[in-house]
């Protein structure tokens, strides 16, 4: 073994998530000592105490996902490119990786702020959150830069099984455990479908890395064709689309609402982009017969997803079938398979992070009292009380329903731009046209804000980390609606070029 | 039909035959659980067969010494008294399983006969010393598989500190 | 003579079928569990089945993709099985029943 084919730099993101969250766990077993959360503290103290603790363990953690990201960008800025694992590549760094890496610890940072206050008021402020966030976030850096089935099954399991934990950790919630039980099961079959097509897509190429895999795939065959629907149902359902999207409204609406933000972008995020490189990677000649598949899996996701979303009267299950359809957004990007399509389908993951966590933020700032505020009645008359939260409110569900002057619209727009490119009209006008349904879901909630009076007194103010989440999401929705490919203050940043740079590698 | 032969479909006839029994047609739980077993045990045998000697130890090993065990401490901490197991299957749920179940079958049968992948690529009679076994195997995960053995270091941290988050009995 | 490899995969793939139904209908989440271990039983034999057939390299090298790929499953049950047993644990807190019917999520 050659000890340069070991650059463990290439691993510093993962590598850094990893030891923070080994770090969260020490400093909770260190933090809280018996004198102040253990037996016999009046609740009082230990209530203060334990928030104190959330707060330090938040900090560490986010140290971790910093220092992460800033690798991440750092070797992206580089133009890193290398293999990594000795002997046999299992990950590969690349623009799309560092990218994708990028944007999941994005995702994951906002996570934890909105987590700081939100744990407390559930109560349910363990440090162990933390941990299996890191971990999950770890997962998923994998997800993202495999080039082998081997790494992509370990990394896949590493994102999920935290995330199981993580949907049941309110534990005293019947829901809480039930949506984590649910997950977990349809999680697991989907999982061992998924090996087992591996298993399959293996016998018929001799072999596990993506490479290997397209150059043994040139024959074609039964047995890699039934292993490639198996691994592609697989990804499916960890990114909700139809038919594999049953889990999707139930387990939003069931685990804590800041992990349902976290899951919602940071999954979606990894299990978009293992598919992009599985896809080009692995199966170049395939083109047609899979884009065939994959337009309809994007069809039905839009139009199962949009219909349904229609009629629920919560607002976490009505983001969980809006989740479905974005996915079927992105899966026209998928069928187009076109290098701007990629191009498109990054910018729009990067948009859609800010829209979900936004929405999902101001769920969390209505909870108070041990308990969410979820359904739609909950947000009558939320302008007159707390006008800035109703204004954020609407603007994050107008750029999800694709609103022109915001950042949600120029998605959309360089992803049909792109589907018409491609030939995929039918696409295209299911997009267009189940985009319209979606108005009458999205624009609900502004009106039931502005237009009804408020039941109930809230108590509950804004956090100041609820703040900061808010505030960064809205000011990206409304920059990026104007300026997704300029460059207004000279930083020499263009978010497209910077999309285009990561689908690079797949020209 | 070589002994090699005859063993092998012995254990294969075993290992469906338990694992019908377990999803189909044992009373109580524990009798499940140990139809598992059996199954593993005979996945095992096959597995020395096919060349793939530590795969077959830790086969024994890990399923049946520690997951099954996992399985039954729960079973006991749950303490069910009438066996635990409710009616069979609902006729709704029987018909998906068997489209879906019969689907996967015929179509997994007909590729794994007619696919030309095994004539292209002909069993290799004499394989290198020692293929499949300890030595060989800890080399190449310990080279060329050390990252994946990291990962799985990682998955396993996971899932202790998830389960216990879940399972503690009082946590604050 | 050695086994032909068609008759371990058709094994495999009967186990998995087994396994698919198993999860699907029965009601009890303890063998909804075993039915998953299953699954990746049948995936762990179709792996070591098929790493008989690609053994050596052109030059006679031995691989292991399959094999070590086995491992890696047999291993990642282990963690899995420990979660879903903590989740059926935590829910039986608040629940106390075994049967998935009963849950009013989890009907599908």
């Amino acid at each position: 073994m050659e000890a340069e084919a070991f650059d463990v730099a290439a691993l510093a993101p993962l590598g850094f998530v990893a030891i923070g969250a080994l770090v969260t766990l020490m400093l909770e077993v260190v933090l809280s000592r018996r004198a102040f959360v253990g037996e016999g503290v009046d609740p009082e103290t230990r209530l203060v105490a334990r928030a104190r603790i959330g707060i330090v363990l938040a900090f560490a953690s986010s140290a971790a996902i910093v220092l992460a990201m800033y690798a991440a960008i750092y070797q992206f800025e580089l133009g890193f490119e290398t293999a990594f694992g000795p002997g046999r590549p299992m990950l590969q760094l690349d623009a799309l990786s560092t990218f994708a890496t990028a944007l999941i610890g994005l995702g994951a940072l906002l996570s934890v702020w909105l987590s700081i206050t939100y744990l407390p008021a559930l109560r349910i402020n363990h440090g162990e959150y933390y941990a299996l966030l890191l971990l999950s976030t770890a997962g998923m850096f994998v997800l993202v830069s495999a080039v082998d089935l081997i790494s992509l099954y370990l990394g896949l399991e590493l994102t999920s099984l935290p995330i199981y934990a993580l949907a049941g950790f309110n534990r005293r919630r019947l829901r809480s455990n039930e949506a984590a039980l649910k997950y977990f099961l349809m999680g697991a079959v989907a999982s061992a479908v998924l090996l087992y097509g591996m298993a399959l897509l293996y016998g018929a190429t001799g072999h596990t890395d993506f490479t290997g895999i397209s150059q043994g795939f040139a024959g074609g065959g039964g047995l890699a064709l039934s292993g490639l629907a198996l691994v592609i149902a697989g990804l499916a359902f960890k990114v909700s689309v139809v038919p594999f999207h049953q889990w999707t409204p139930d387990v939003y609406e069931g685990a804590p609402t800041s992990v349902t933000a976290f899951m919602a972008v940071t999954v979606k995020t990894a299990g978009f982009v293992v598919l992009m490189r599985f896809l080009v990677l692995a199966l170049p000649e395939m083109g047609e017969k899979v884009s065939v598949l994959l337009g309809v899996l994007a069809g039905l996701s839009m139009l199962i997803g949009n219909l349904m979303a229609v009629v629920q009267d919560n607002v976490k299950r009505m983001l969980a079938y809006s989740a479905v359809a974005h996915a079927g957004y992105l899966m026209v990007g998928f069928a187009a398979g076109t290098p701007e399509a990629w191009t498109a389908v990054l910018f729009y993951l990067f948009v859609y992070l800010f829209m979900t966590v936004g929405v999902f933020c101001v769920v969390i700032a209505l909870a108070q009292g041990g308990r969410e505020w979820d359904s739609i009645e909950d947000f009558a008359g939320l302008a007159s009380q707390r006008p800035a939260l109703a204004a954020v409110m609407t603007l994050f569900l107008l750029s999800l329903a694709g609103i022109p002057g915001t950042a949600g619209f120029m998605a959309k727009f360089y992803l049909v731009v792109a589907a018409v490119d491609a030939g995929q009209i039918a696409l295209v006008l299911i997009l267009v046209g189940t985009s319209m349904v979606s108005f009458f879901y999205y624009l609900r909630l502004p009106v039931v804000m502005y237009m009804q009076k408020r039941r109930q007194d809230p108590d509950a103010e804004t956090s100041s980390s609820e703040i900061v989440v808010l505030a960064l999401c809205a000011a990206a929705i409304l920059y990026f609606a104007f300026f997704a490919q300029a460059d207004p203050f000279g930083t020499g940043v263009r978010a497209l070029d910077v999309a285009g740079r990561a689908a690079d590698f797949l020209h | 039909m070589s002994f090699e032969m005859f063993l092998f479909y012995a254990f294969a006839f075993l290992a469906v035959f338990s694992a019908v029994a377990m999803i189909g047609f044992v009373r109580h739980i524990v009798a499940a659980a140990m139809s598992l077993v059996v199954t593993m045990v005979s996945l095992a045998g096959i597995y020395v067969l096919m060349h793939a000697e530590l795969i077959a130890a830790i086969q024994i090993l890990v399923y049946a010494g520690a997951i099954v065990v996992l399985f039954l401490f729960v079973i006991m901490l749950l303490d069910l008294r009438d066996g635990g197991l409710g009616p069979a299957a609902r006729g709704q749920n029987l018909v998906k399983a068997v489209g879906v179940g019969g689907t996967v079958t015929i179509g997994t049968l007909v590729v794994a006969s007619v696919s030309g992948v095994f004539s292209v690529n002909p069993l290799v009679e004499s394989l290198p010393e020692g293929f499949g076994e300890h030595r060989a195997l800890g080399i190449a995960l310990f080279t060329d598989y050390a990252l994946a053995v990291e990962l799985v270091g990682l998955v396993l941290l996971a899932s202790i500190v998830g389960a216990v988050i879940l399972a503690k009995r009082k946590i604050d | 003579m050695s086994i032909p490899i068609e008759h371990v995969i058709s094994l495999s793939a009967l186990l998995f079928v087994i396994g698919v139904v198993g999860a699907l209908t029965r009601r009890n989440l303890i063998v909804i569990l075993m039915s998953i271990e299953l699954m990746l039983n049948a995936a762990n034999l179709a792996l070591v089945g098929f790493n008989r057939v690609w053994s050596v390299t052109a030059e006679g090298a031995a691989r292991y993709d399959g094999q070590v790929f086995a491992l890696m499953v047999i291993a990642v049950a282990a963690a899995e099985v420990a979660v879903g047993l903590g989740i059926l644990l935590s829910l039986i807190r608040n629940r106390d029943s075994l049967n998935v019917d009963d849950a009013s999520l989890l009907r599908w």
